[in-house]
């Protein structure tokens, strides 16, 4: 096993994977020099909410599995289970997909029916229309509520930036990234955000279900 | 004999450049290798970077202005929060002035990556990526790998490790030009990167809310390619505290601009 597998397996086994948004105190406690290295200053998503911030400002496109392109904004109305992947991923990323199905199943009924769920892929050279069919059908993903998409480079990139995931792209055209769940609300509001894999779905389901 | 020197000097400095001229204000940097400090994987210990223009001096406060005149979705009392934090712009008297305490020379801080790239993509440019500026700010005065000279490693320590409130921000275009004619990758602010979130680091360093210091250093240092490149070390720790519409007082960017290939 080469010693970045080892890494990275080692990161997802302790869950480290999980690195979007930093607690407020990550920032600042984390800089080697305070003195010279400004603190950023934080937001904690609830006061996002608060204030009105909303994923929809994006003016970005996204291409489904069927190879239509749409505005990100086109899920709004729904709250939306969103989260970012690339489908050649080994191992986390079918463990994603199984955790948004979990989280799936556990939402009761009227919630369910008006829930949807986005997968947006950073490797949209890769991730065509057919890879992203093929991936839902294997998993029997009901299309009316869920969706695969994958976004252009630039595209993806901001995405990622405002839901605090953070991917980088190899030589050898794997990605490395960080893993999070993020549930929007009809607004584009972000609600909840579960960084790692295999978390407790809890403080999404008492935000979906009031 | 000298007009012939001279003409020699004329075509050894035009001879980088195929012929073309770096748009105004930007000179070209590459190609070259960049050694990243954490490589991403085993194939990437060393990067090669092709050449592209980048700006001689960070952005300023003088060409932001004009910016948000232009635009002035990014003034800051029309910014979307989406974008900008509560800092953006902060240190300027109003929404479309810089006011007497704000000199219109020295680079623009307070801007979020957002903005940032808007100001790039609307001169047809856009924020360098990681590699781009590592490739630049790699550079000494002399030569295009400073590691090499240990009095301009010692140099830029110098200012990494300097208290901020210590240091008024001066104008732009204060430092030596650097091997490529870039200046002030060094000594002045901190600067967005395209891709600034890329950064391993994170996947170390972020499972609790407090972080081990020793965990920090011995864990992520550990894998680092060239330990005693520390001032490569704060700039990764630096990015990957950062977050898109994070703003602070001393962070700013310079644009990039592809090099067109001509068929």
């Amino acid at each position: 096993m080469n010693p970045f597998r080892t890494a990275t397996l080692a990161a997802l086994l302790s869950g480290l994977v999980a690195c979007g948004r930093a607690p407020s105190t990550d920032a600042a406690t984390e800089a080697p020099s305070p003195s010279a290295a400004p603190t950023p200053p934080v937001r904690p998503p609830a006061e996002d909410a608060a204030n009105g911030v909303s994923v929809y400002d994006l003016q970005i496109q996204i291409s489904d599995e069927h190879g239509k392109r749409q505005p990100l904004d086109e899920f709004r109305g729904h709250p939306v289970l969103i989260s970012m992947f690339y489908a050649g991923c080994p191992n986390v990323c079918p463990m994603l997909t199984s955790d948004l199905e979990k989280i799936d199943r556990l939402v009761p009924e009227p919630e369910r029916e008006n829930l949807r769920i986005l997968m947006v892929s950073f490797d949209a050279a890769r991730d065509t229309p057919e890879v992203l069919t093929r991936l839902m059908a294997r998993r029997s993903l009901d299309p009316s509520r869920w969706t695969f998409a994958s976004a252009a480079e630039d595209d993806a990139r901001q995405l990622a930036a405002v839901l605090g995931i953070r991917y980088r792209k190899l030589d050898n055209g794997e990605f490395y990234h960080s893993t999070a769940i993020v549930l929007l609300d009809a607004q584009g509001r972000v609600l909840v955000r579960s960084d790692g894999l295999g978390k407790d779905p809890a403080p999404i389901l008492s935000a979906l279900v009031p | 004999m000298i007009p012939w020197r001279i003409a020699l000097l004329g075509v050894l400095l035009a001879a980088p450049a195929l012929g073309e001229r770096a748009p105004r204000g930007m000179a070209r940097v590459g190609p070259g290798v960049y050694e990243p400090l954490y490589p991403a994987s085993p194939t990437e210990r060393t990067v090669k970077v092709p050449a592209f223009y980048m700006d001689v001096t960070p952005v300023t406060n003088q060409a932001f202005l004009a910016f948000v005149h232009e635009r002035p979705e990014w003034r800051r009392d029309r910014v979307k929060p989406l974008f900008a934090d509560f800092g953006y712009l902060a240190h300027w008297e109003d929404a479309e002035r810089l006011g007497a305490s704000v000199r219109p020379a020295a680079p623009v801080t307070n801007v979020s990556w957002f903005s940032a790239k808007a100001y790039c993509k609307a001169r047809g440019a856009e924020l360098p990526t990681e590699r781009q500026w590592e490739l630049a700010a790699a550079a000494s005065d002399s030569s295009a790998r400073g590691a090499d000279d240990p009095a301009w490693t010692e140099r830029v320590l110098a200012w990494y490790a300097e208290p901020t409130s210590a240091r008024p921000l001066a104008d732009v275009g204060g430092s030596k030009p650097n091997f490529w004619g870039i200046r002030d990758l060094h000594g002045l602010v901190w600067e967005w990167v395209y891709d600034f979130g890329a950064s391993l680091v994170t996947m170390d360093s972020r499972e609790k809310g407090v972080v081990d210091q020793t965990r920090f250093c011995g864990g992520a240092g550990a894998d680092a390619q060239n330990p005693s490149d520390y001032a490569a070390f704060m700039r990764i720790a630096f990015r990957s505290s950062l977050e898109a519409r994070y703003t602070t007082s001393r962070l700013g960017f310079r644009c990039v601009k592809e090099i067109e290939r001509k068929p």
